[in-house]
């Protein structure tokens, strides 16, 4: 190799490095910020056919909806058997008289949301909360009084993402 | 066989308990509380930021985990290294994807090399619990049936911020153990499922 070779790539490392330092950061800081489409929740609407888009994390169960039809169950027991239907005789709704409901095991569980898509009463949506992960296994068994507690809004600052064709999407300082 | 009517021993040198002496069990916990504590906590802080990872990496999750660990989620923030070096250096498993009947011993060969204390990560709903392989004859229906896991990441495959939140899970457990490694429930954990109980 040429010394002038050797002396340009030096020069050449040396000038991205410096560029760098002036550009903005790409590493999205996630437990202070936030910058996933955190408000939309995934849904059907059985009626137009049309299904909402929004982040597939953790169900949300509607329990004064919901009425024991299992169709949820049958949708899901093709794929990956995660939903079981577990009675709750506390729950008194007039619509469900057997007082069956959901109940989700995030072990199995693919979020595919198919079971979204089959229910026709505007009773299962997916939240947009990702925080998931457990110590144990028995903890990862939501029962359907659990999938029924409303998603709590991340605290944390919502940031902009800018997508660049150049450098991929990085966040908006 | 037992004699019937002879008195039960007690547990004389049991440290900490109710029937032990009172000399014995007052020192064991006074020197617990000034000297393993502190170092405890010092040698956990050590261990939380510098986790050396190995990868088991058997399906698409391994995907997803190279994105954390690329610039965009910087898992080094972390302190989880990227993977490489040997087995016998590190101190997290981290197994990606399905395990099947004939990964098992390799998985088990690759544990057994790591040094103690070593923790374990599922990432998956295939190494959690066999996930959609649930009626195949050779995939293994979750591998904590035969190494113990410490923190189960669900999804298919789990997203970069999953899987952030499944590491600062498993810090906070690195946090409230002992020095050989050991976890213990927090206090208020504790009271809630004594609460539990007593109902």
């Amino acid at each position: 190799m040429k010394t002038s070779e050797f002396l340009k790539g030096l020069a050449v490392s040396v000038w991205t490095g410096t560029v760098h330092l002036f550009r903005h950061r790409m590493t999205s800081m996630y437990p202070e910020t936030q910058n996933y489409p955190n408000t939309e929740m995934y849904a059907y609407d059985p009626k137009k056919g049309v299904a909402v888009s929004g982040w597939r994390g953790r169900h949300y169960l509607d329990m004064s909806k919901c009425t024991g039809c299992q169709l949820c169950f049958i949708a899901c027991e093709n794929i990956a058997e995660a939903i079981e239907m577990i009675p709750v005789p506390e729950a008194a709704h007039a619509q469900n008289k057997k007082s069956i409901y959901p109940g989700v095991d995030y072990g199995r569980c693919v979020f595919c949301g198919f079971c979204v898509d089959a229910c026709p009463f505007y009773a299962l949506y997916m939240t947009p909360v990702a925080e998931i992960s457990e110590m144990n296994r028995n903890d990862l068994y939501y029962s359907p009084v659990e999938l029924s507690v409303p998603p709590v809004p991340n605290p944390a600052p919502k940031v902009h993402v800018n997508f660049d064709k150049k450098r991929g999407s990085h966040d908006e300082r | 066989m037992s004699i019937p009517n002879a008195p039960q021993r007690k547990m004389i040198y049991s440290v900490g308990g109710g029937d032990s002496p009172a000399l014995v069990g007052k020192l064991s916990e006074v020197v617990k509380r000034a000297v393993g504590t502190p170092l405890g906590y010092m040698i956990n802080w050590g261990r939380l930021y510098s986790l050396w990872p190995v990868h088991l990496e058997t399906g698409c999750c391994s995907v997803e985990l190279g994105a954390s660990s690329g610039s965009r989620w910087d898992m080094e923030r972390f302190g989880v290294l990227e993977a490489f070096g040997s087995l016998r250096q590190c101190d997290l498993l981290i197994v990606l994807g399905t395990v099947s009947r004939k990964m098992m011993p390799r998985l088990r060969v690759v544990w057994e090399q790591m040094p103690e204390p070593k923790w374990c990560i599922a990432i998956g709903a295939c190494s959690i619990s066999g996930g959609l392989y649930l009626d195949s004859y050779n995939v293994l229906q979750g591998v904590d049936q035969y190494i113990p896991v410490d923190v189960k990441i669900p999804g298919c495959p789990p997203s970069p911020y999953t899987i952030l939140d499944g590491i600062m899970v498993l810090m906070e457990k690195i946090r409230n153990s002992d020095i050989k490694g050991r976890y213990h429930l927090p206090e208020f954990a504790q009271a809630k499922i004594k609460e539990e109980t007593a109902k």
